[in-house]
């Protein structure tokens, strides 16, 4: 009930979900249970204009957990996505500001501006045999850098009035951010099964040998799937300096490791090679679902650490436990 | 393949190996381990690249110096742990790297002819005789033998002339080892060359019409089958001298 | 007969209604920067003290993961919203970013009341908090007489973006210039954080071997730089001048560690927000005649003082003095 209410994004998916329902049963399951047992604890939960909050919060993890997501698929990771994110954020508010040019020439600057991030981080991966933790570690201490730099740590403000429609404008009862998280969703989905990048992504992530054997260029993958998460996080950005009004340059932390879990709560294997925007989205709403529902039990931020840890652990052993239930069978 | 040397670090892999073969010939490659018998045929394939040396094809020079390049001249590899990805189907891995595609809007988007590679994917696995149902099983679903006919069915789907097989009968029982033999004398009969890599002499001398050794890197002698028994060639093997074509 | 019974009616549904108005229960929401900070805390618990007092006052009050952190601030504003609290408090992280969000609560109709760190914008009805201006200025006033005028001395800043650090720095900048003989070698930020506190002094000693005062903005910082004055041995050098009045920083003030400590009474701020937060609810506005913030649009501010003590006044009027800030005398000793 709850998902035909609130959530457009799953609704236009479940057309295109294919193969694996049975596995994305767990999830889905879990995600239920969860919201059962809010809408039992606190009253507050169960509404429209709690869950059209809920997802105007996490549209910006969405949209990190896209490139997140094609990321984990290679077999590699981003750590940089937080520090992009608040690149992305500042030098849109940096543009419109100081550097006195509109709206989407400052978008268009900010995005390019994180792409190229994830187009260095993944140049020194595709060429250079350097490990993904490594080249987007380093990544995000320069990009955070200088997003600090250039806000002198505080915050860049006196955006246009206009460019608060794309945080806090809606399209009907939907705010702007959860439609681009639904747009960005739907293209990433239709990348992974219906183009031939989407499939030389499974592909390296399943068995790189077999892969690059195939005549499939590796490098340029990789190369490619880290620029899209760079441009992702910078579109979180700008969404967030939209919402906020201003160029933050400390924004982004917490959203890692939300981006992360949700990937990984979503079914992504860490090794490479399985999952799905599907699984993804599932995932971000688990995390987004227990965030609010903890504020709305008014529990503390600790706690919530420690709940999306656990989440986390349950997620991946139930996962596990299904793999070798799998196995037993053949 | 003339004068091929290969260097992998201080291990001299290849010294200036010659190799031949020609239409619609079954050549066996074999040799003691380590003797660089999948490290030629990985040059030939595309896999490695050859520190020193030339290949050429129908007397002119070609390079190759990709997989893609490999494929492009019409030469198929299959390799000894199969090269498939387990965690996608039985004809993205057929397809891998060349995907069959329609366009949309005037080739705007170009997106992955699925129908198009299902199909084609059960009629190559039915023209095998595998019994296998879904195209749209993921590999590591398969048995052992199952992947390996996926892999069979990738060589064959490309209109290949020269088929590379690495150590095919390794893992198969005899049954199946016969059904891959006749499948080998058939692709002689349609004019494909097909070199086997193999430990198994008898395999060998079943199907091939000539055999190279390589010993240590080097070429130790070629033989024709009708003219050599398994305990000469045997010899070669174990103790044979460098230098003799 | 029946006049009685029509007054006795009456005076039943009077007092029915007037209970009823009175067993009345607020939901106020309070968003701090973090309840990772003793100053913080204290806060805490001075209004949970008034609520409880009260009676019929139910307090919400969350921190932000980091004291940094905006986006978890902002979620936890937003979802006082969904549970449609009567008032909401907030210790801004930010002072411009958090402004949209204000205005947020604005459209849905609940007042705001900011507390402690303000923002600058936004429609709130009252700021209540510390003088920092004031506390800035005592801070450099106090600096001066233990130097005798004359010395070289580093300031501790907190946050960047924040509101507190702006005003305290602003009242104290100025006055020790007026100085001649005093010297600021070294103005950092330690982002109000203990770690950072450390570290950064650490740095600033290695710096200034020389230094010989400085004034950390808060007592997390402080606290952080006494540990690195302690490892360097030089804690009998340096005078340390602590921001916030926390229970652990006058310790170290009575200690003799710190020198001394700029004190905010935290827990009557917490009291007065829960104060005001009623009074508010029921319709009632501040006095508009209280001074105002230099904000769009200027709110009222309603001071809840200041104060700098220090070993000679913890020593000589000890009683009194922990008094008003809270403290019993006997768990100072050890």
């Amino acid at each position: 009930m709850m998902e035909k209410v609130a959530q457009p994004e799953t609704l236009e998916h479940s057309e295109k979900k294919m193969g694996g329902w049975v596995k994305r049963f767990s999830t889905l399951i879990g995600l239920i249970l969860i919201c059962l047992v809010l809408t039992l604890t606190s009253k507050y939960f169960l509404s429209f204009e709690n869950f059209i909050s809920i997802l105007l919060q996490n549209a910006n993890i969405a949209i990190l957990a896209v490139g997140l997501t094609l990321v984990i698929l290679l077999g590699e990771i981003d750590l940089s996505v937080g520090g992009v994110e608040a690149l992305g954020c500042v030098v849109a508010a940096w543009m419109m500001v100081y550097g006195g040019l509109g709206i989407i020439p400052s978008i268009i600057i900010a995005l390019v501006a994180s792409t190229l991030c994830g187009l260095v981080s993944g140049f020194f991966v595709a060429y250079f045999r350097f490990h993904s933790f490594v080249s987007t570690l380093a990544m995000m201490g320069i990009a955070r850098g200088l997003a600090l730099i250039y806000t002198h740590g505080a915050s860049i403000y006196g955006l246009p009035d206009s460019f608060r429609f794309i945080g806090q404008g809606s399209i009907g009862p939907i705010p702007v951010p959860v439609l681009v998280a639904a747009v960005v969703l739907l293209l990433a989905h239709f990348l992974l099964t219906q183009f031939r990048l989407g499939n030389h992504i499974y592909a390296v992530g399943g068995n790189i040998e077999a892969a690059r054997l195939a005549g499939i260029n590796v490098g340029r993958v990789k190369l490619i799937v880290l620029s899209i998460s760079g441009f992702c996080s910078g579109l979180a950005g700008i969404i967030m300096a939209s919402r906020l009004n201003s160029g933050q340059g400390t924004i982004g932390e917490t959203d890692l490791l939300d981006a992360i879990a949700s990937v990984i709560i979503g079914g992504t294997s860490l090794m490479g090679g399985v999952g799905t925007i599907p699984g993804t989205i599932l995932g971000v709403l688990i995390i987004s679902v227990i965030r609010n529902g903890l504020n709305l039990l008014g529990v503390s931020s600790f706690w919530q650490m420690v709940a999306i840890g656990v989440i986390i652990i349950c997620a991946v052993l139930v996962d596990e436990i299904r793999r070798r239930l799998q196995e037993k069978e053949r | 393949m003339k004068n091929i040397s290969k260097t992998f670090g201080a291990v001299k892999a290849l010294q200036n190996v010659n190799f031949e073969v020609m239409p619609a010939e079954v050549v066996g490659l074999v040799g003691d381990n380590a003797a660089g018998k999948s490290t030629l045929m990985k040059v030939l394939s595309g896999a490695y690249i050859a520190d020193q040396g030339e290949i050429q094809m129908n007397g002119k020079k070609v390079h190759i110096s990709n997989p893609v390049d490999s494929r492009n001249l019409g030469i198929e590899m299959l390799y000894q742990n199969f090269a498939l990805a387990g965690n996608i189907n039985i004809y993205q891995n057929i397809f891998l790297g060349r995907e069959l595609i329609k366009d949309y809007c005037l080739g705007v988007f170009k997106i992955l002819n699925k129908k198009e590679m299902a199909t084609r994917s059960v009629d190559l696995i039915s023209r095998l005789k595998i019994d296998i149902h879904q195209v749209n099983k993921r590999v590591k679903e398969l048995s052992g033998g199952q992947q390996q006919s996926v892999a069979i069915a990738r060589v064959i789907a490309f209109n290949a002339h020269l088929i590379i097989m690495d150590e095919p009968t390794a893992n198969l029982g005899i049954k199946e080892v016969g059904r891959l033999l006749d499948l080998i004398r058939r692709l002689r009969e349609q004019g494909i060359s097909v070199i086997v890599i193999s430990h198994r002499l008898d395999d060998i001398f079943s199907v091939g019409d000539k055999v190279i050794v390589l010993k240590r890197g080097k070429r130790v002698g070629m033989r024709y089958i009708k003219e050599t028994t398994e305990k000469e060639v045997l010899r070669l093997i174990v103790g044979g001298e460098e230098g003799e074509a | 007969m029946k006049k009685i019974l029509v007054i006795a009616f009456i005076v039943l549904f009077a007092t029915v209604s007037i209970s009823f108005a009175q067993k009345k229960e607020f939901r106020f929401g309070m968003a701090m920067q973090t309840l990772q900070n003793p100053f913080y805390l204290s806060m805490k618990a001075g209004a949970e003290k008034a609520a409880a007092e009260l009676g019929n006052v139910k307090l919400t009050i969350v921190g932000a993961e980091h004291s940094t952190d905006l986006t978890s601030q902002v979620k936890q504003i937003e979802d006082f919203i969904q549970m449609k609290m009567d008032v909401i408090g907030i210790v801004a992280i930010e002072k411009k970013g958090i402004i949209p969000t204000i205005e947020k609560v604005n459209r849905a109709g609940i007042p705001v009341i900011t507390v402690d760190t303000d923002a600058d914008g936004g429609k709130r009805e009252c700021y209540i908090a510390t003088d920092n201006v004031l506390g800035g200025k005592l801070g450099a006033q106090w600096i001066e007489k233990a130097l005798y005028g004359k010395g070289k001395i580093a300031i501790l800043e907190g946050a960047p973006g924040s509101q507190a650090n702006f005003l305290r720095m602003e009242g104290f900048k100025p006055e020790i210039e007026k100085y001649k003989g005093i010297q600021v070698v070294s103005s950092l930020t330690a982002k109000w954080r203990r770690d950072e506190g450390m570290r950064v002094m650490n740095d600033i000693i290695t710096a200034h071997p020389d230094l010989n005062a400085v004034m950390a903005m808060n007592d997390e910082m402080a606290l952080g730089a006494l540990e690195a004055l302690r490892t360097r041995g030089k804690l009998k050098q340096i005078k340390l001048v602590g921001f916030n009045g926390a229970f652990e920083a006058i310790q170290q003030v009575y200690r003799g560690n710190m020198a001394a400590d700029v004190v905010q009474y935290p827990e009557r701020i917490g009291e007065l927000f829960v104060h005001w937060a009623v009074r508010i609810a029921n319709g009632e506005k501040p006095p508009q005649d209280l001074p105002k913030t230099p904000t769009n649009p200027p709110t009222v501010h309603i001071d809840s003082g200041v104060a700098i003590v220090d070993v000679p006044l913890l020593q000589i009027k000890v009683g009194p003095a922990f008094k008003a800030i809270g403290g019993e005398l006997k768990n100072y000793t050890n």
